[in-house]
């Protein structure tokens, strides 16, 4: 056994151990999914911060940034803004007005804070965060998976599924043993794992470059990238189908996808294809020329290279000016309007022991979001010199932290990837299980009615923890079945939720005169524009005018314009809930 | 208070940095966005944390 292996084994039992501390603690529901609104100000902060960033932002910022360059920064300040919105907007008064309606989950805040007896914004707030974040879970998974294999399969033979098995299992059980508090618990050494990897491998991959100096010089002079692109002939017709990772269907029953810059054909049992007259069983990949005969179709693979990403890369605006910088530096912007809709990370600030514990957790936020994202960017950046030829930039980070570093140094990096996606895939786990066992089973179904007051909330638990075993084994079902439908909800999942939670939630903590049709117009705004502007809108908007926006962009301010418009046009709600005055 | 709070952030701050980076050389508009703004941040909540709180209302 490798000391990286060693390494990696450790940190995955001190999560399991750290669960089962966690199992101790929770028996109310409030104790589960809220851990009795009593954690400390770096629990809170640390944990709101590794929930809302996923492997997004140690394999995808860095390879944004290997691709496009110094513009990829952008997205830092959006994500911080969004940080600030929360920490000093948001938290105060949620937790305040939370504490005050005892209200656990967010769908149960909406309908307390509007009286909401006919459950409507419950029912709503239910289906929207299962249709946004049980793929969402099941995508964590998938991420897993891949990055178990890509740093044990060599030397161990661990296959994707394995992966999937191994990062899932652990997830699914300390969260179901030890609830909210062992997510946060956990969450807590995620996250310290991954800004020490965000920090230290920047420095050591800047240093080896030849320090700030040298690369912001020889950025500027770094070749734009290419990469592999799959078009095929049909005939006179040619079209590009390998620009995306996500399988592509040739035929019915037969896909082609890309791994590594090379094309692989995928042919379901039941299809007939031949490939160059040979007949072809399983996978295959392809060569330039291969003629491929499948359903009727006569099809030849040809393969180019594209030029993809910045064109000057130490340039903050990439070259680029007019509508398509702006649409470019917007969107990315706009990311941080998704971060008070996202019940995941502000479900953190409810369970803060005071305003106290906010308060010093802003702090300890602000400085986690700066090092980890800026340490990202830089990391990005100083790869592109460090290692020019990567085939998927995304593996910038697991490649530099095995090559360039000491194997124990290298274990802890590696842990740090699967850390983020398990701090991800955990807190989006207990968002799913509340909705179904609090928001749906015990206060829509009404099933506390039906038990005794001794039993009550110990039966409640139980039942709780059952829907998080059953939501996260049909999120690994998924993820083991690589199910197609997971790459197509998870496009939707951050804007979705944040469209349409994030304008109601912020009228309603703020604005006396929002009504329960405000909120319940603004989330269903906030999702359906979210779907149509990334479906079909946004080509017509880029075809129109050249700006390529962001979906959450026009959702959240169409929400917003809908939850105020519709609040106004119906009557006054008749009392403000307890929570609220006091602070007027 | 709340309004100006969500102008400030999603729009102020933002379009302060979109100007001062079309209107600054470009190495000066790298230094804005990868040192000057985080800097910044961290100096307002370093400040901010400091601030005691308001008597009476808050705990």
């Amino acid at each position: 056994m490798t000391l990286v292996s060693i390494v990696f084994v450790a940190y995955l039992l001190v999560v399991m151990v750290v669960g089962a501390l966690a199992s101790r603690f929770g028996r109310t529901m409030e104790g589960y999914f809220l851990a009795d609104r009593g954690l400390g100000s770096w629990v809170t902060a640390i944990s709101s911060v590794a929930s809302s960033e996923s492997g997004w932002l140690v394999l995808g910022l860095v390879g944004m940034a290997y691709t496009w360059g110094a513009q990829a920064v952008w997205t830092v300040p959006g994500v911080l803004l969004g940080y600030l919105c929360n920490w000093y907007v948001v938290a105060p008064r949620l937790r305040r007005q939370t504490e005050a309606l005892g209200a656990i989950t967010i769908p149960g805040y909406l309908e307390a804070r509007f009286g909401d007896r006919w459950k409507l914004l419950r029912s709503l707030g239910i289906l929207i965060i299962l249709f946004c974040m049980m793929f969402y879970v099941a995508a964590q998974f998938t991420a897993t998976g891949k990055a178990f294999q890509k740093a044990f399969g060599q030397s161990y033979g661990i296959t994707y599924s394995h992966g999937v098995l191994i990062g899932g299992a652990i997830t699914i059980i300390y969260t179901l043993v030890g609830g909210f508090r062992a997510v946060s618990w956990t969450d807590l050494i995620q996250g310290l794992l991954m800004v020490f990897g965000l920090v230290i491998l920047p420095i050591i991959t800047v240093s080896t470059v030849g320090g700030f100096g040298t690369l912001f010089r020889d950025l500027q002079t770094v070749p734009a990238r290419t990469e592999a692109v799959m078009t095929v002939a049909e005939g006179a017709a040619i079209s590009q189908v390998g620009v995306e990772d996500a399988p592509v269907d040739l035929a019915p029953g037969v896909t082609v996808r890309r791994v590594d810059g090379r094309f692989m054909l995928d042919v379901a049992s039941s299809v007939t294809v031949r490939v160059g007259g040979e007949s072809v069983e399983g996978s295959r990949e392809l060569q330039v020329g291969d003629e491929i005969e499948a359903a009727g179709r006569s099809i030849t693979y040809e393969k180019r290279e594209e030029m993809v990403g910045g064109r000057d890369f130490a340039d903050v605006l990439g070259g680029a000016s007019g509508l398509g910088l702006l649409g470019w530096v917007l969107g990315l912007l706009g990311i941080g309007l998704g971060y008070p809709g996202q019940p995941q990370v502000i479900t953190r600030y409810m369970a803060a022991r005071s305003q106290g514990a906010l308060r010093r957790g802003r702090l300890i936020a602000i400085v986690w979001g700066c090092l980890a994202l800026y340490g990202a960017v830089v990391l990005g950046l100083a790869a592109r010199l460090a290692v020019p030829d990567l085939i998927d930039p995304e593996q910038a980070y697991p490649s530099l932290a095995t090559t360039h570093l000491p194997p124990v140094l290298g274990g802890i990096l590696l842990a740090a990837i699967i850390s983020a996606m398990m701090s991800t895939a955990d807190s989006q786990l207990l968002v799913v299980a509340s909705a179904v066992a609090r928001d749906f089973i015990d206060q829509t179904l009404g099933v506390r009615r039906r038990l005794s007051a001794a039993t009550m909330e110990r039966t409640l638990v139980w039942i709780t923890r059952v829907t998080v075993l059953l939501v996260g084994l049909v999120a690994l079902v998924l993820a083991l079945a690589e199910v197609r439908a997971i790459f197509w909800f998870v496009l939707f999942a951050w804007s979705g939720l944040g469209a349409a939670f994030g304008p109601p939630m912020l009228l309603a903590l703020f604005w006396r005169r929002v009504n329960r049709w405000g909120a319940l117009a603004g989330m269903a705004t906030g999702i359906l524009v979210t779907i149509l502007w990334k479906t079909t809108w946004k080509a017509a908007v880029v075809e129109l005018t050249g700006l390529s926006l962001y979906e959450l962009v026009p959702a959240f301010g169409l929400s917003l314009l809908a939850t105020w418009l519709v609040s106004l046009l119906t009557p006054s709600p008749p009392a403000l809930p307890p929570g609220f005055e006091d602070e007027e | 208070m709340f309004l100006g709070a969500l102008l400030l952030i999603f729009l102020v701050l933002p379009a302060v940095l979109i100007l001062a980076a079309i209107w600054t050389p470009l190495m000066l508009r790298f230094w804005i966005l990868f040192a000057a703004f985080p800097l910044g941040l961290i100096a307002f909540a370093l400040w901010r944390s400091r601030c005691k709180p308001e008597p009476g209302g808050r705990r």
